[in-house]
């Protein structure tokens, strides 16, 4: 477990206290997003401004969101000129004017609302890949990641929503990379309830519950004990969850 | 050079983008060849943008001129449909490139180590296919419309640069865009270290071959900031905010009005 120091004072926003949600847009429009912050338990000053910060990369846009007391989204709330799959940092700022940081939530991560109302842990774009299929793009590294496709394949995204084959190909990948780049490359600790990879993590652990290795830095057997680990995830994602194979057979007609 | 004085606004199609980098590509082997004006008006190469806005061949002495210019131009379009739009800035850099690129002692384009980025946009040139914000900072006349946009007059001394240089200031600047977006940074950045009366840069103020970066300059600044940002609202703040919270390392650069705030 790692510990951590709170040498400022400043008081943590729970995720429970909030929750950003990103509106599903069509691939020439600007996505905009909505939040919840209820920030009544923490004892701040009512008229302490609120910021919301979209980030990605080194792209960030900020949002004012009215006070502690009284949280009011702006009108606009466009992700303009962003990267997609921002995460947010959401602050409570002193009233009194210096903008020194009461109350902080770092690395929040939005939920992904489709045209159907359903959320998706992994967010699908469309980009000018050259020669490539897919890709899946951690951004900075432990951002958000997001699953490539290219564009210039026509119905490229109707094909990764609906192609048995593709699917089965390509999904149970996608989750070896994302917890490879997670566990391994991030060093991510799964005791994190809230970290970057809380969602993901969570998620493998309602079909897989292997104990998981404790890594060590530079230690290349926890390295390969960790790999052995994802695999056995990936696997039983296969078995249980997904059947790749059979999607693969009933796709291809065989 | 283009014959067209003035015409409609297009964008450049993969066809287009893909032979005004061939141009380009001869232009740096050597080749003396004219300007390919059948890529600004035919339908294969550009398309017109809807409404209908037109553009004049003008001479663009400093990044001013073509942020006023193009910021009055492109009004009619919404911001959506012009900020992240490659195809439209590669139009604008190949229309104008006989004003933007730079010139050799007979006249003609040189193109020096200017990346194809600085006049025409290709996301699939790029390993990572994006057209971020650093690539779009990269683009002669997108850099100048940004700077205008974000900082009007609080960034006189970038748009007093020529527009066909990107000048170490500017680019340290908009290396990272999150800085360069924050208005209370870049007009702190211009308190500090341009020179009001000279209208230059103050000695010191950070460009080094040094691996460290010099007390008090514009990367330390950069370096600050980042650790102010663990406990203020950086990107919000005012220079006025900001001033009281730098180290001493930069007292010899603060306006005398301000040393006293550390």
């Amino acid at each position: 477990m790692i510990r951590r120091f709170n040498y400022t004072q400043r008081k943590r926003i729970e995720e429970s206290m909030v929750s950003v949600e990103i509106q599903d847009a069509d691939e020439d429009e600007d996505p905009q997003f909505i939040a919840k912050v209820d920030l009544s338990r923490l004892d701040l000053p009512p008229d302490a401004p609120i910021v919301i910060e979209a980030k990605r990369e080194r792209s960030s846009r900020r949002f004012d969101w009215g006070t502690a007391g009284s949280p009011m989204p702006p009108t606009d709330c466009y992700l303009t000129s962003m990267p997609k799959a921002p995460k947010f940092r959401i602050m409570a700022l002193d009233p009194d004017g210096s903008r020194r940081i009461l109350a902080l939530a770092d690395n929040i991560k939005p939920s992904y609302a489709g045209a159907d109302g359903t959320k998706s842990l992994l967010h699908l774009e469309e980009k000018d890949l050259d020669k490539e299929v897919w890709r899946v793009d951690f951004g900075g590294g432990n951002d958000t990641p997001i699953m490539q496709v290219n564009k210039n394949i026509p119905g490229i995204s109707a094909v990764v929503r609906e192609d048995g084959a593709f699917r089965a190909l390509v999904i149970p990948e996608t989750l070896r990379l994302i917890l490879t780049q997670a566990l391994i490359i991030d060093e991510f600790d799964p005791s994190d309830g809230e970290g970057d990879w809380a969602h993901w993590i969570g998620f493998v652990r309602d079909f897989y519950d292997a104990e998981m290795p404790v890594l060590s830095l530079n230690d290349e057997q926890t390295k390969t004990d960790m790999k052995e680990w994802i695999d056995g995830a990936v696997s039983t994602f296969s078995n249980e969850r997904f059947h790749p194979s059979d999607r693969y057979l009933a796709a291809v007609g065989r | 050079m283009t014959t067209h004085q003035s015409l409609r606004l297009r964008e450049l199609t993969d066809m287009g983008i893909r032979d005004a980098k061939d141009y380009l590509a001869s232009l740096r082997e050597g080749k003396s060849i004219p300007f390919p004006d059948a890529l600004l008006t035919n339908p294969l190469y550009a398309t017109e943008v809807e409404p209908a806005v037109y553009v004049t061949q003008q001479q663009f002495s400093v990044r001013r001129d073509a942020a006023l210019y193009l910021t009055e131009c492109l009004s009619p379009l919404p911001a959506s449909r012009v900020i992240e739009n490659y195809r439209l800035w590669s139009w604008l850099g190949m229309f104008y490139f006989d004003t933007v690129a730079r010139k050799d002692a007979d006249g003609n384009p040189r193109l020096g180590r200017d990346p194809d980025v600085a006049y025409v946009a290709d996301p699939a040139a790029n390993s990572q296919a994006k057209w971020g914000e650093t690539r779009r900072f990269a683009h002669r006349l997108m850099l100048a419309y940004e700077i205008y946009t974000h900082h009007a007059e609080n960034a006189w001394y970038m748009l007093n640069e020529p527009v066909n240089s990107l000048g170490r200031f500017t680019m340290r600047l908009t290396s990272a865009p999150e800085i360069f977006r924050a208005r209370g940074i870049v007009e702190l950045a211009h308190l500090l270290y341009i020179d009001r009366k000279t209208g230059g840069m103050r000695s010191g103020w950070g460009w080094t071959n040094d691996v460290t970066a010099p007390t008090g300059s514009l990367p330390r600044l950069i370096d600050v900031l980042g650790q102010l940002y663990m406990n203020y609202d950086v990107y919000g703040m005012s220079p006025e905010q900001i001033l009281p919270l730098l180290p001493s390392e930069f007292d010899r650069f603060k306006p005398a009005s301000a040393v006293g705030y550390s």
